[in-house]
């Protein structure tokens, strides 16, 4: 049961830190683009 | 720079993150509570529910690198070759999962971590070979030249995903991993956690994938003003 609950554990645990980190990215990417002369 | 349809349906398309978390929750409980536990492999079997969909979640996203190569050799637009190298980010991420979690299974039911069966293999062998597309794009980012080699190189990858997937019934005999879902290998009761799980994380896959593709556009913008940026200095000079 512990390697079922581990499986599961890093599916959930690994898309949901990638999507934290693109939207991370993206926050800062649309802040920069907002800050330049061109924005 | 005018926005692309690819960058306009990728932001209409993107389903909440809430809504999501509560899929793959789902998808999740009805695999331990209402899927039937495997006579001969026990609880353990239940990884299936998650290992499967995450190497079909992967085949969507190199089959869409390669059609992305293919688009961007015929149109020359850019925004294929974003969507494209957004597709090998995520479909990388979904085989690494499929690359854990097989073990894990494995582990359960052989009694140990890994061995050289021919799918395993070539799914080692895919893994690099879209860890080396993903290296040469952070070395040619926003490149026509860079994009160009980079759609080659994602065709060329399209052959060595149909291999794994055969990689069973062409190997036959030799191969411990369990036969494709075709061949039966689902149990009764199986079917509907299964793809309830299938539909959570095809879901995910192509959440992220129109969050990546975004990324890329805005990526893709800021160097675009950078480079109008720096143009300008050098003509004021």
């Amino acid at each position: 049961m512990g390697y079922l609950i581990a499986s599961y554990a890093l599916v959930f645990g690994t898309t949901l830190l990638y999507r934290l980190h693109l939207a991370r990215e993206r926050s800062a990417l649309q802040r920069s683009l907002s800050l330049s002369p061109r924005g | 720079m005018n926005q692309h349809w690819i960058d306009r349906s990728a932001e209409k398309l993107r389903t909440p993150s809430m809504l999501l978390a509560l899929l793959l929750s789902a998808a999740f409980g009805a695999s331990v509570v209402q899927a039937p536990i495997d006579s001969v492999q026990g609880v353990i079997q239940k990884t299936l529910y998650v290992h499967v969909p995450c190497a079909f979640a992967a085949y969507i996203g190199f089959v869409i690198t390669g059609t992305c190569g293919m688009l961007y050799l015929w149109k020359e637009e850019m925004a294929f070759d974003r969507l494209g190298h957004a597709a090998a980010e995520v479909g990388i991420l979904f085989c690494t999962l499929v690359l854990v979690t097989g073990p894990i299974w494995a582990r359960g039911t052989w009694g140990k971590w890994w061995s050289w069966d021919p799918r395993l293999s070539v799914t080692v062998l895919l893994w690099f070979l879209y860890l080396a597309y993903l290296l040469l794009r952070s070395f040619s980012e926003g490149s026509p030249r860079g994009a160009r080699f980079a759609s080659i190189y994602g065709i060329t990858g399209i052959p060595v995903i149909i291999l794994n997937y055969y990689a069973i019934d062409l190997f036959a005999g030799r191969a411990i991993h369990p036969d494709n879902l075709e061949k039966g290998s689902l149990g009764a009761g199986m079917g509907m956690p299964f793809l309830l799980g299938v539909i959570a994380i095809i879901a995910i896959f192509f959440h992220l994938l129109f969050v990546r593709t975004e990324v890329g556009t805005l990526r893709a913008r800021e160097m675009h003003d950078h480079l109008s940026a720096n143009l300008g200095d050098n003509e004021g000079d």
